[in-house]
């Protein structure tokens, strides 16, 4: 298990590196002297030539691309991201008060999807052909089809316009809270829905599973002892991913619902072509997608003996 | 888009319980008087705004522009026919030959009990100076002199005789000398500054020390929600209790709901189209005046103002609101609304359609990167792109995320055709020509849409003008030359900004400039 888990560390530090490399290369190959964009953003008219040239010294822009990466990355190590052109703060600053907004949508959402869609999918898998079933697999169908704008809409006009139970928009309170979140864990929960179903299915035909029933286990106990357990190393890869995609894209929810998130930031940022900005953006997107998948490899090894002791059948 | 628009509609109108087309023209612009007022503790306004300007832009003119909280007040005002009038300037009178004395109110204190006199006159038009907020009224930092405590004198760095009509835009706000509003704005408005929560809200508490009539709301409350569809929903569900910029597609289902009433402004803004005139590639195509000229006629305003404004929007010919041109206004003729004309100038230039139905010319297609500004209705960019592409012109519409955004596009020059529409925040007749076309103008964008030494001669003469007459003939002069000569732009229309609020909301009066509005009438009712 140690040497698993030494392994996985290893790679996700090669991981974190190489997004860093891309993340920094974006920077270099956009568009445009950033010297330039910062003193028009500063100036609001076209900066003099020579005050560009004192610029691109002020910010090692004259230096070679190595030492201004190790440079940059040694002062993102410490999470000196740089300052945003667009917003004047520092890009830690405004990321730091977004992030906790758009990880609290979307770890709610994320609770969300899977309290729904595991259950969901567990009863279809087991009352297979059941009207359950055929309910289940009708509502995934419609949750994964309909686009979150519209399921927004519609979820404001029924409990705020005509219910006045939750408010229609805003942020602070966890009635705020309900609305964005329901309607981002739509999707998620409709495809966990359909993948538990399917891979409790496959489990619940394995040999394993008809011994234990031969050896008189009970219905719950080879659902959680035995299929679910083996169905969790699929799902959880999946809601691994759902988790990387509901932090990096609860983009029109948080615009629908006036939620000030990371979305709006990131697209300011992108039309604005604000780069430290757009980096800070990218490097906590590419992080959380490498911590996440780290720490469903750790899963894995959790489920899985066969993996943390390195065998394979 | 186009049917994601559908099935918002299909779901707003459902949910109104339908709401037949109509057409509610700009005749009401007061929102019902009512006789019994709710108790003082009881009045606080929410009004729901687009988006949060301030996380964006720096914060110099918090509470002030655009989202006008009455917190400051200018030397002058403009009344709802756009004629300057006295706010902390009593007098004003032009001194020589380019520089105005105003005669300063007495008796009025700042909200941190300063007394208000000349000196936080010199004060804040210094500000004015150095954070670029003059626009194009050329005050510079030593333009400003103390005569006494109440009299100051402000000479422009060039001729202009605009001034008293331009200093009533916010950005010329009287700040209490020594305070600095990107903390918290200090002024001495019939409101003062209560709180604000980016991207949330922005709170401005009465001024029960304040030397004019004093408002009648307790509280002022201003939420930021960007989404147009939610702003009416949340109108709606009574979360708010009013709304800024309904679109016109939704105003006669609000109007038919017994619990709401609009008030539209009087036209103000107009929509002008303005071209990329000096870009670098790939940002040329623009430079070509016959491509100007084949857009403008691919755009019918009146179709844009009947059919997407439904009746309260009306086509134009100048690129400001008629109103403020008087009679001059009609010597322009329209360049616009010739499908016919667009097409057989491009067939002749060399353009021809291809299978996409996309004009091209040597393996290049007429395809025109198009920022839009941020709160522009989406349908109606929708409608001039169905329009253009009729003709075989692809306006690929970026619409902007916020105002800094749209700022930040401009400037870098990457783009085609600007799509924006523009207040007549005063009763200066130059006032649109020299904030957008103007060669001397310092703003970034005039780098790629300066009109040239002529339209600039002509500017400099509408800007100098000693009357309102003759700078309004001038300012159509200028305009002559932009449109009809260079096709350097296209006037579509004038159209009114709609608020929307509960039937409970009274003695709100729309001002034809949103950035000008008052609160203090404004109070709820039982």
């Amino acid at each position: 298990m140690t040497r698993y888990v030494v392994e996985r560390v290893a790679w996700l530090l090669v991981s974190l590196l190489s997004v860093s490399v891309i993340t920094f290369g974006l920077g270099v190959l956009a568009p445009g002297d950033p010297a330039e964009v910062v003193l028009e953003h500063r100036l609001n008219q076209p900066p003099p030539r020579e005050q560009v040239l004192a610029q691109r010294r002020l910010m090692g822009l004259d230096r070679p691309l190595t030492a201004q990466y190790l440079h940059w990355l040694a002062a993102a190590s410490h999470g000196d991201l740089g300052h945003s052109w667009l917003k004047g703060l520092r890009v830690s600053t405004a990321l730091g008060e977004r992030i906790p907004r758009t990880a609290a949508l979307a770890a709610a959402a994320a609770v969300l999807a899977v309290l729904i869609g595991l259950p969901a999918g567990i009863l279809a898998a087991v009352r297979r052909g059941s009207i359950a079933d055929h309910l289940c697999r009708v509502g995934a169908l419609l949750a994964a089809s309909v686009p979150a704008y519209f399921a927004a809409y519609v979820l404001i006009l029924m409990f705020a316009v005509r219910l006045h139970l939750l408010p229609a928009f805003g942020f602070g309170s966890a009635s705020n809270l309900v609305l964005p979140a329901v309607t981002l864990a739509l999707g998620p929960a409709a495809v966990l829905a359909r993948l538990t179903r399917s891979t409790v299915l496959e489990t619940l035909g394995e040999d394993y599973v008809r011994t234990a029933r031969a050896k008189g286990a009970g219905t719950v106990a080879v659902l959680i002892g035995h299929a679910l357990r083996n169905a969790m190393v699929p799902l959880l890869t999946v809601i691994g991913l759902l988790l990387g995609h509901l932090l990096g894209g609860s983009l029109v929810v948080e615009y629908v619902f006036a939620w000030p998130g990371m979305g709006d930031l990131a697209i300011s940022a992108v039309h604005a072509r604000d780069y430290p900005l757009i980096q800070g953006f990218v490097l906590f997107a590419g992080a959380v997608y490498v911590v996440v998948n780290f720490a469903v490899d750790l899963g894995y090894a959790w489920l899985d003996p066969r993996i943390r002791t390195g065998r394979r059948s | 888009m186009k049917l994601r628009v559908a099935v918002v509609f299909l779901v707003l109108t459902a949910a109104c319980g339908g709401g037949g087309r109509g057409t509610d023209k700009a005749a009401s612009t007061q929102t019902t008087q009512a006789a019994v007022a709710l108790p003082d503790d009881q009045q606080t306004l929410t009004v729901a705004t687009p988006g949060d300007v301030y996380i964006t832009r720096d914060r110099n003119l918090l509470g002030m522009w655009p989202d006008n909280a009455n917190i400051c007040e200018t030397l002058l005002g403009v009344d709802t026919d756009l004629r300057p009038v006295p706010v902390l300037a009593t007098k004003w009178s032009l001194v020589g030959t380019n520089t105005w004395r105003f005669e300063l109110r007495r008796g009025v204190t700042f909200h941190n009990g300063a007394p208000f006199n000349a000196e936080a006159v010199r004060f804040s038009m210094a500000r004015v100076a150095a954070k670029s907020l003059a626009l194009t009224s050329f005050i510079g930092p030593d333009s400003t002199k103390v005569i006494d405590d109440f009299t100051v004198e402000i000479t422009p760095t060039q001729a202009n005789l605009r001034l008293p009509e331009q200093i009533s835009h916010p950005n010329f706000s009287i700040i209490a000398p020594g305070t600095d509003p990107v903390d918290k704005p200090v002024c001495t408005g019939p409101f003062k500054f209560g709180d604000y929560s980016p991207n949330d809200h922005f709170t401005a508490l009465r001024n029960d020390a304040y030397w004019g009539d004093k408002a009648k709301l307790r509280q002022l409350v201003f939420r930021f929600i960007p989404d147009q569809n939610t702003r009416r929903l949340a109108l709606e569900s009574g979360q708010v209790d009013g709304i800024y910029f309904l679109p016109p597609q939704q105003a006669a289902a609000v109007k038919a709901r017994p619990d709401l009433q609009l008030a539209p402004t009087p036209p103000g803004a107009t929509v002008v189209l303005s071209f990329n005139l000096h870009g670098q590639d790939p940002n040329t195509l623009m430079q070509d005046i016959d491509l100007r000229r084949a857009l403008a006629w691919s755009l019918d305003p009146k179709a844009l103002a009947d059919q997407q404004w439904q009746g309260t929007a009306q086509a134009i010919t100048t690129v400001s609101p008629p109103s403020v041109l008087g009679a001059a206004a009609s010597q322009i003729a329209a360049i616009t609304g010739d499908l016919a004309k667009a097409e057989a100038l491009l067939d002749q230039k060399g353009w021809k359609k291809g299978s996409d139905g996309i004009r091209e010319k040597d393996g290049k297609k007429l395809s025109l990167v198009t920022p839009a500004q941020f709160d522009f209705e989406p349908e109606s960019l929708q409608f001039m792109q169905a329009q253009a592409r009729r003709a075989g012109i692809d306006l690929k519409v970026d619409k902007a995320s916020d105002g800094a955004a749209y700022s930040a596009k401009i400037n870098s020059g990457a783009w085609d055709v600007d799509i924006n529409y523009w207040n007549q925040n005063d009763g200066n007749p130059a006032s649109i020509v020299s904030r957008l076309w103007y060669g001397k103008n310092t703003a970034a964008r005039i780098k790629f849409t300066s009109a040239g030494d002529k339209f600039d001669a002509l500017v400099d003469q509408a800007v100098a003008a000693p009357d309102t007459a003759t700078s309004a003939q001038k300012s159509v002069d200028a305009m002559k030359v932009l449109l009809a000569e260079q096709a350097d732009a296209i006037p579509l229309t004038s159209f009114p900004q709609i608020f929307a609020f509960k039937k409970s909301v009274a003695g709100f009066v729309a001002h034809p400039s949103v950035n000008l509005q008052s609160w203090t009438a404004t109070y709820r009712t039982k």
